[in-house]
């Protein structure tokens, strides 16, 4: 392996990470590969779900 | 067509990025891509337009053109089947944009995010609507994109692949903006929910973008990401210094979100600086800025819109690439002169349509733009829409969604038609907001009346009424708005600051000065308020009042144009000169399309015996209002002076002319 392939080599972290994210679409594709790999189930996936609807609470502690 | 300076340009828009949030991560080396950008390039800021609202930002960025040309007035429009309202789409456009122009001389373009930008348009290349990076459906229910996403066809099925949902979002990508992610209770706050929507939102737009520079061939790309607007709205209360009335808890939970989201811009844009590669010319721009000092709004009205008053007038700009300038900076850039530059940077002719100009003096050799009347009489297929429309419901209420939860609209009434009739009568104020920045105030006048007679206790139509009627000169009908909209039990600073600007005008100096001074007791942080006293002291002639009056305004807001054009007036007419002349550049420089601003400062190098300089003030604050008199008479006589009476003959012909109402201080 060359030198120069190395330095674009990057280990992807089964959680992702922001750097993972900006790397754009070849990062996307290489986290979700990892996750599939690794049998990965992200814990707040469903509670972004209760969130969404329309039941969500309501940020009042603020005057906005 | 003119020498072709850019071979590719990649223009890139961050909603609402703003220097005063970017200097201080950049003196911390928290934002290594842009420190190279801005070294290798020119930096500046980038003057907005009023109203400050993104969809009719953007189509000005992209056109080149106000919206009273483009037509895009504000978020929403009625649906055309008259059963409610839809986001403004881009079928609304009557202009072609740079998209559409490039396409139609056979340059690649590929388009990404743009607002608003649905349905995609038929470019030469790929467009991917705005809509793409919309998600309000579970993770576990399929996720299809809305036809009319993206174009060409056959890439639909891979960016669909790319996008991110919310719930993909883990703990690594959270806890960088909110450390103390975890001890957030979900069952009271949707903050973190929020975050995770607006970063899934930026990455899905940087997917497309990535995958795009990556295997489409491309001359031409642009990319737009709202996720900094976004974030500045749901967390720039929290940003430090910390305000009054934020609670101690949240300020320390939240304080790092905004900071974060443009750490996480700059490591999108290395990667975008890396596939561009060295010979594209890269333009980073934003449509306004926001504010996160001391000027953030305390309160945010309810009303549609109502978040844009914490936008700053000032965006940003930096640009690199072959022909321009190294670690520069460049002044008085607007919005409008994006398409005139990336035109220019590509040889070809500037429509004398656009209002804008290209941003030669970020060149090294600046060479002068060639003109054509117009772009839009030019013939060919410039991937603008046919006629047909290309319907979404579904995905269209998921964009309402945002803009309900981000403010700018309301949530729509059980009672349809008055829902239209809402948003119609924002679309009207809009456009009077956009004649009124123009100075047409007899455009905006019926506009006004009209939404003042049908909405009287909407008391913003009525503000910027009196604001017209100023404009025109009709101080009374002025006075007689205001008194209609006064209750006698409220203070109100807003109401008295008109009456005082309005009393000036009629004369009445001293009655004027009591106002605003009431004003001043009453609400000293009143944007303009120290602009309008200093102003009354200049007609009073009280210079040293005035002087003091304007350095309180720079003190509170130091990029204000109108603030140091006072302060180098009153400077000026105390005879410290250099001291004026230093104020009238800080104008200039902040604010280029000024004429009496730069008549000012030509008049103050002329007293310095810096006469060709002068001459060059004087001759821009003449090609910026030609009926200018006053810069008129002072070019003849430093023209007699440089001993060159063959110049000085050619003004001594116009002086006949009448002079013109000029915007400014006319002191």
């Amino acid at each position: 392996m060359s030198n120069e392939f190395q330095a674009h080599t990057y280990e992807v972290p089964v959680e992702g990470s922001l750097g993972v994210l900006a790397l754009g679409a070849v990062g996307i594709l290489a986290w979700r590969e990892k996750q599939k790999k690794e049998g990965y189930i992200n814990p707040n996936e469903n509670l972004f779900e209760k969130l969404s609807s329309d039941s969500a609470p309501k940020d009042e502690d603020l005057n906005e | 067509m003119n020498k072709q300076i850019a071979k590719k340009v990649l223009l890139i828009g961050w909603d609402a990025a703003d220097w005063r949030v970017i200097h201080p991560l950049l003196d911390s080396g928290k934002m290594p891509a842009l420190e190279k950008l801005v070294n290798q390039g020119v930096m500046g800021n980038l003057a907005t337009l009023d109203p400050p609202l993104s969809p009719m930002l953007w189509t000005s960025i992209a056109t080149g053109k106000t919206a009273d040309h483009h037509g895009i007035l504000g978020f929403t429009q009625p649906d055309p089947e008259g059963k409610g309202l839809q986001p403004v789409l881009s079928t609304s456009r009557k202009v072609k944009a740079i998209w559409n122009i490039l396409t139609q001389e056979g340059i690649k373009t590929n388009v990404v995010g743009w607002w608003p930008g649905h349905p995609a348009e038929p470019v030469n290349g790929v467009y991917v609507s705005n809509f793409y990076s919309k998600m309000n459906t579970p993770m576990n229910m399929p996720n299809q994109l809305a036809p009319g996403t993206v174009y060409p066809e056959r890439l639909r099925e891979t960016l669909q692949e790319l996008r991110v949902h919310p719930g993909e979002l883990t703990a690594a990508h959270l806890e960088p903006f909110i450390p103390d992610a975890a001890s957030i209770d979900q069952d009271k706050s949707q903050r973190l929910y929020t975050l995770a929507k607006i970063i899934s939102g930026a990455a899905t737009i940087h997917s497309a973008a990535t995958y795009i520079m990556e295997n489409e061939e491309w001359d031409f790309m642009a990319v737009y990401y709202d996720a900094i607007d976004h974030l500045g709205h749901a967390f720039m209360n929290f940003h430090p210094p910390r305000l009054a009335g934020i609670p101690g808890d949240l300020f320390e939970l939240y304080k790092d979100v905004v900071n974060g989201g443009y750490i996480f811009h700059d490591m999108m844009l290395d990667r975008l600086l890396e596939l561009a590669g060295e010979d594209t010319t890269v333009i980073l721009i934003s449509d306004h800025g926001f504010y996160s000092d001391d000027l953030r709004p305390k309160y945010i009205p309810r009303t549609p819109a109502g978040p844009a008053l914490q936008h700053r007038p000032y965006g940003i700009i930096s640009m690199k690439g072959a022909g321009i300038q190294q670690d520069e900076s460049i002044f008085g850039a607007t919005l409008l002169d994006i398409t005139p530059t990336i035109l220019h940077f590509f040889g070809l002719p500037v429509g004398e349509d656009m209002q804008g100009k290209p941003l030669i003096q970020a060149l090294t050799q600046p060479c002068q733009p060639k003109y054509i009347p117009t772009w839009e009489a030019i013939p060919g297929e410039c991937g603008m829409h046919p006629s047909e429309l290309v319907r979404s419901p579904w995905a269209e209420q998921a964009a309402l969604d945002q803009l309900i939860a981000l403010g700018y609209i309301d949530p729509p009434e059980e009672n349809i038609a008055k829902t239209i009739e809402k948003s119609v009568s924002e679309s009207k104020y809009y456009l009077a907001r956009v004649y009124l920045n123009a100075k047409k105030f007899t455009d905006a006048l019926p506009l006004l009346e009209e939404l003042v007679d049908r909405f009287p206790a909407e008391s913003r139509y009525s503000m910027w009424l009196i604001e017209c009627y100023l404009g025109l000169n009709r101080s009374r009908d002025g006075l007689r708005v205001v008194e209609a909209i006064r209750s006698d039990e409220d203070e109100n600073p807003a109401l008295d600051l008109f009456q005082g600007k309005l009393l000036l005008q009629e004369g009445k100096t001293s009655e004027s000065l009591e106002y605003l001074r009431r004003v001043e007791k009453n609400d000293a942080s009143l944007p303009g308020l120290s602009i309008d006293i200093g102003t009354v002291y200049l007609r009073l002639k009280q210079w040293k009042a005035a002087q003091i009056a304007f350095e309180a305004a720079v003190i509170i807001d130091s990029d204000s144009a109108p603030a140091h054009h006072g302060h180098g007036i009153a400077l000026l007419r105390q005879q410290k000169y250099s001291e004026a002349a230093d104020a009238l550049l800080n104008a200039v420089g902040l604010r280029f399309f000024y004429p009496v601003a730069h008549l000012h400062f030509g008049e103050a190098l002329a007293k310095l015996h810096h006469y060709e300089r002068a001459v060059e003030a004087l001759e821009v604050s003449l090609a910026q209002a030609p009926a200018m008199k006053k810069a008129r008479t002072l070019l003849v006589e430093i023209y007699h002076r440089l001993n060159q009476p063959e110049k000085a003959r050619q003004h001594q012909q116009f002086q006949k002319e009448d002079d013109v109402v000029v915007e400014g201080i006319g002191v």
